[in-house]
C-alpha cells in the first residue's frame, strides 16, 4: 500500500492531512501550475509583436488578455513553488533561490506593464516615446519567464554530465 | 580506483548509510555505490521527497525523468557485495548512430527536454481557450471571444509539435516500450488534436459562433471547446505521471 512522505509537514496536521489525501500534491502542483505564467507571458510578447507586425488590433487585445492571465497566475506559481522547494528540496539551494528572486521580479514587471495596458489601453497601439518602454517591459517577460523556467527545468531534467555513447540501439 | 579494490558494500551497509544525521548518503545503481551526500538535492538523504538514500535505487531510476547519467556528478565509493543487479534501466537514453547521435550527444538538452518544454503550450492554449469563451459569454465582452479564439489557433498549430517531440522522447529515452501511459497518450492526444482542429474550423467557417449567444449550433460549438479541458488534463495528467511516478518509493517519514 502507497505511503505518504510527510517530512517537511511535521506538527501540521490539516496539511499532513492533505497531502494524505492527494499525495500528488507533494510533486505535481507546481510543475502543473507553472505551465500558465511562463505560456500567458510568453504570448503576451508574442501577440503583442504579431500587432506589430500585422496592425490587427485584435492581437494587442489578446497580448493584454494574456498579460492579465500570467499576472493571475504567477502568484500561485510563486506559492506551490515554495511548498515544492519546503516539501521536497529541504535546506538552502542556489538553484531555487535564484529562482525565486527571479519569479517576483517577473511578477513586478508584469504587474506594472498591465496596470500601465489598463490606464491607457493606447500605449502599444501609438508606439512613440516613453510607450517604447512598455514594449520593452513586454520583451522582458519573455525573457524572465524563459531563464526563471530554464533554472525549473534544470531541477527536474538535469543536463547529464556526460552523454550517452553514440551508435548503440 | 580500480573496481576490484573498491569497498564492497553489504545492504546492510547501505541500508545504514541513509543520510540521518551523522550518517552518509550512499545509493546504489545497477551494482555502484555512490555517494550522493555530496549533492544540495540530497539534503538529508532524500531526493525530491520520494527517493530515499540507503538503498538500491536501479528500479527507481527507471522511473526518473532523468538518466543514470546524473550519478557521474557524485563520487562512486563502491560496489555492492551482492551480485544481484537489477538489468539496466530502461528509461536511459540510448543513442542512435550517425548524424542524430552526434547532434544529441553535443546538444543533451535535445534528448529530454523538447517535449517537456513544447507541451506547455498546447496545455495552455487548449484550456485558455473553453477559458476565455466562457469569460464571453459571462462577461458579453466579445473580445474575450476574440482571444479565445486566438488562443484556439495557437493551441492547434502547437499540439502536432508536442505530438512528434512526445513520440520522439518515447523512442529515445524509453525504447518505445508500451508503458500504459504513453499508450493512453497515444490515443488521447490525437484525439485532442482531432477535437481542437474542428472547433477551429467551425470557428473560421462562422465567425459569429459563439458571439451571436448560446442557440442551436452555438452550444455544440462550446461543447467542442469545453471537452478540450478533460482532454487536455488527461494528456497532462499521463504525461506527469511519467515525470513523477507515484509509487511505493513515496516511503512514510
Amino acid at each position: 500500500m502507497l505511503t505518504v512522505n510527510l517530512k517537511g509537514l511535521e506538527g501540521e496536521p490539516h496539511r499532513e492531512g492533505l497531502l494524505q489525501a492527494c499525495p500528488r500534491f507533494r510533486r505535481w502542483l507546481h510543475p502543473a501550475v507553472v505551465h500558465f505564467p511562463i505560456v500567458f507571458m510568453w504570448a503576451t510578447t508574442f501577440f503583442a509583436l504579431i500587432y506589430l507586425y500585422t496592425g490587427n488590433q485584435s492581437f494587442e487585445s489578446t497580448s493584454f488578455h494574456c498579460l492579465g492571465g500570467g499576472v493571475l497566475t504567477t502568484p500561485g506559481a510563486i506559492l506551490t513553488g515554495r511548498a515544492t522547494h519546503r516539501l521536497n528540496f529541504p535546506g538552502e539551494n542556489g538553484t531555487i533561490s535564484l529562482e525565486r528572486r527571479l519569479s517576483w521580479l517577473l511578477l513586478a514587471l508584469a504587474v506594472t506593464a498591465f496596470a500601465w495596458r489598463a490606464a491607457n489601453p493606447r500605449v502599444l497601439l501609438e508606439l512613440k516615446g516613453a510607450n517604447f518602454l512598455y514594449l520593452a517591459l513586454l520583451l522582458a517577460l519573455t525573457t524572465l519567464v524563459t531563464v526563471t523556467s530554464y533554472f525549473g527545468g534544470m531541477l527536474t531534467y538535469p543536463l547529464e554530465a556526460t552523454p550517452p555513447e553514440t551508435g548503440v540501439s | 580506483m580500480m573496481p576490484d579494490q573498491e569497498k564492497k558494500f553489504t545492504p546492510g551497509e547501505l541500508a545504514g548509510a541513509d543520510g540521518a544525521p551523522g550518517r552518509p548518503a550512499h545509493v546504489a545503481y545497477e551494482g555502484r555505490v555512490y555517494d550522493v551526500g555530496v549533492s544540495e538535492l540530497w539534503a538529508g538523504g532524500q531526493h525530491m521527497g520520494l527517493h530515499q538514500a540507503g538503498a538500491d535505487l536501479t528500479a527507481e531510476l527507471a522511473d526518473a525523468p532523468h538518466g543514470p547519467e546524473v550519478l557521474e556528478r557524485v563520487p562512486r565509493v563502491g560496489v555492492l557485495a551482492a551480485a544481484q543487479a537489477p538489468p539496466a534501466s530502461a528509461s536511459r537514453a540510448v543513442l542512435p548512430g550517425g548524424s542524430l547521435g552526434r547532434l544529441l550527444k553535443r546538444y543533451p538538452l535535445l534528448q529530454r527536454h523538447p517535449h517537456p518544454m513544447l507541451v506547455h503550450f498546447p496545455i495552455v492554449f487548449l484550456l485558455a481557450a473553453p477559458a476565455f469563451s466562457l469569460l464571453s459569454l459571462a462577461a458579453g465582452t466579445l473580445s474575450f471571444e476574440t482571444t479565445a479564439f486566438h488562443c484556439l489557433c495557437a493551441g492547434v498549430l502547437f499540439t502536432p509539435p508536442a505530438i512528434l517531440t512526445g513520440l520522439f522522447t518515447w523512442w529515445l529515452n524509453y525504447q518505445a516500450r508500451p508503458l500504459t501511459p504513453v499508450r493512453r497518450k497515444l490515443v488521447l492526444a490525437p484525439t485532442l488534436l482531432v477535437v481542437s482542429a474542428a472547433a477551429l474550423i467551425w470557428r473560421l467557417a462562422d465567425p459569429e459562433a459563439l458571439r451571436r449567444g448560446l442557440k442551436g449550433p452555438s452550444w455544440l460549438y462550446l461543447g467542442l471547446l469545453l471537452a478540450l479541458v478533460p482532454l487536455v488534463v488527461a494528456v497532462g495528467w499521463y504525461g506527469a505521471s511519467l515525470t513523477f511516478p507515484l509509487h511505493e518509493g513515496d516511503r512514510g517519514g
